[in-house]
């Protein structure tokens, strides 16, 4: 282990650091939109739009059966959902900090969030 | 003569990329238990040693061949698998000429630059075949842990040559 070792270390760790607080800076700074909307796919295409700031249900169908996206303080779930397995409605409430999009596989949908009109 | 070396060094190739072929499958098989995706780059080993014992030239074909056999042998060549792989082996073995042939680095500094080209060659496949560039989060984790596991398969590749005595 050389001197020039340590200093690529640290260089990399500094890196890392920027990288981490100039993506967070970002995505906050992204966050702070006026209009905040989540779109349902079905097959890819956008079957329906949901501002996140107004609590409500919303109805819809998938490939295999009914489902209602409930919507409130800023956060949104699958409730009632007609599917075997109920992996979608058991990840909860997700809201715009969650990367992760809602999916349902036999229902061939998705619940993402986008940020932007 | 001239014969005899050219065999030789056919047959240490052989023997690098098979090692590095048994190391990946085995890597991916029974060391894969770790989050975010995080793996050791055993494989990054013979590369180092490689690019050390032959050339640039050999390295690049032992990487390439290793994900090319070892893809094959799992079963999943052209898949999205093993697009990702190629890109990780792409730019790690792109960081390794420079980094080690241009720059001059030691070694563990490589081994740790090339480990930091291979993961981040892989998000950034992954990243243009999902369509998801949320994965960029991954990166700063992917970075640091590319310390310990770069010191790890840069100090075998040291202790390696070491023994087939080879100066550094």
């Amino acid at each position: 282990m050389k001197k020039k070792d340590l200093l690529v270390m640290l260089g990399i760790v500094v890196i890392a650091g920027v990288l981490y607080f100039g993506l967070k800076l970002i995505n906050e700074f992204s966050n702070k939109e006026e209009e905040r909307f989540g779109y349902v796919y079905y097959r890819n295409q956008i079957i329906l739009a949901f501002d996140i700031d107004i609590d409500k249900v919303y109805d819809f169908d998938g490939s295999y059966g009914h489902m209602q996206l409930e919507v409130k303080d800023g956060k949104w779930r699958i409730i009632n959902e007609e599917c075997p397995n109920h992996i979608c409605s058991s990840m909860g409430w997700m809201g715009p900090e969650d990367l992760i999009p809602i999916v349902c596989m036999p229902n061939e949908v998705y619940v993402s969030y986008e940020g932007e009109e | 003569m001239m014969r005899n070396q050219s065999i030789k060094k056919m047959v240490y190739l052989t023997l690098l990329a098979a090692m590095a072929i048994a190391i990946n499958l085995f890597e991916s098989a029974y060391l894969a238990f770790m989050p975010f995706g995080i793996r050791f780059g055993l494989a990054n080993i013979i590369a180092l040693i490689t690019i050390e014992l032959f050339g640039i030239q050999e390295m690049l074909g032992i990487n390439l061949m290793r994900v090319m056999l070892s893809s094959l042998l799992r079963g999943t060549i052209f898949g999205s698998t093993f697009w990702i792989s190629a890109g990780g082996v792409l730019l790690s073995s792109l960081c390794l000429i420079v980094v080690r042939k241009g720059l001059k680095f030691p070694i563990y500094s490589t081994s740790m630059i090339s480990a930091i080209g291979h993961s981040v060659g892989q998000v950034m496949v992954v990243m243009m075949i999902y369509q998801q560039i949320h994965l960029m989060y991954i990166i700063p984790i992917l970075l640091i842990s590319s310390i310990p596991t770069g010191v790890l398969t840069g100090m075998i590749a040291v202790g390696t040559l070491k023994r087939l005595k080879v100066q550094l």
